[in-house]
């Protein structure tokens, strides 16, 4: 699985409705999965793909990768 | 209309609301915002904190080394009030300074702890400090990064406390050493139970 930075502003792209929520500080699990789906795609994965390499601590050493490791940790409650 | 879910807990309020007051009274402005997702079958309820402008950012900090980037990622359990022991716990954290503030660079140091780890056969140290830091053990030399660098439990206090000692980052109040004195003791008496 290639792992591929994004350089576009990808956090633009976010709904306006998954904003929302994100400031109100509850998202559904369809939400939480929707926004580590956005991040997996920034940098070049499935939600799949991302949520495998989360659970093996095999995601890129970046901000973005520890961010994806502690949403996917959401979907284990 | 869509149905309302029911209220976080108001301890999770509270304890987002005690790290972002440290954080603006010492070393940045910029807020934690807090994911939650819906409760779990036995009520317990997980909550993610971290610097977020839609994508997760880091926080800019200016240092006697530069430009640093700080990464705060907190993922915290509640639980509910009929089960003993304190309210919130910590499942798991990241901690990380950058050089700079792109997300998509690797930090020069990370300070983790995974309370239960999805490799349940897992054997490294929970609590570890980890970097691109080569460490030479006589004629051989390895990355910390290849190693788990155990470590105590390691608070927010602990990490803003490195920032303006050790980094030289300009604290934005003068009292910033009682303020995070203060606040690990309310830390300690509040959330781990005094534990």
């Amino acid at each position: 699985m290639a792992v591929t930075p994004r350089t576009d502003d990808w956090a633009m792209t976010i709904p306006a409705e998954l904003q929302l929520a994100m400031e109100e500080g509850e998202l559904s699990p369809e939400q939480v999965r929707q926004l580590i789906t956005i991040e997996a795609q920034a940098i070049g994965l499935s939600f799949d793909d991302a949520v495998h390499l989360a659970r093996a601590r095999q995601l890129p050493r970046t901000a973005l990768g520890a961010d994806l490791e502690l949403l996917v940790e959401l979907l284990a409650a | 209309m869509a149905a309302r879910r029911p209220e976080l807990p108001g301890a999770v309020r509270g304890f987002r609301d005690r790290l972002n007051t440290l954080l603006h009274r010492t070393i940045t402005p910029q807020p934690l915002i807090m994911t939650g997702a819906t409760p779990a079958a036995d009520g317990a309820q997980r909550m993610q904190f971290t610097f977020r402008q839609g994508g997760p950012v880091l926080a800019e900090l200016q240092s006697r080394v530069g430009v640093l980037g700080l990464y705060v990622g907190q993922v915290c359990e509640a639980r509910p009030s009929d089960q003993d022991g304190p309210p919130i716990r910590t499942v798991n954290y990241r901690y990380a300074l950058h050089v700079g503030t792109d997300i998509n660079s690797e930090p020069v140091m990370r300070w983790e702890f995974d309370r239960r780890p999805a490799d349940p056969q897992a054997q490294w140290s929970r609590r570890h400090l980890q970097g691109p830091i080569p460490l030479s053990f006589g004629p051989t030399t390895v990355s910390l990064n290849d190693l788990h660098l155990p470590t105590g439990y390691v608070t927010l206090e602990d990490v803003i406390r490195f920032c303006v000692h050790d980094l030289g980052v300009p604290a934005i109040r003068s009292d910033w050493n009682d303020i995070l004195i203060q606040s690990y003791r309310e830390f300690k008496d509040q959330f781990v139970g005094g534990r």
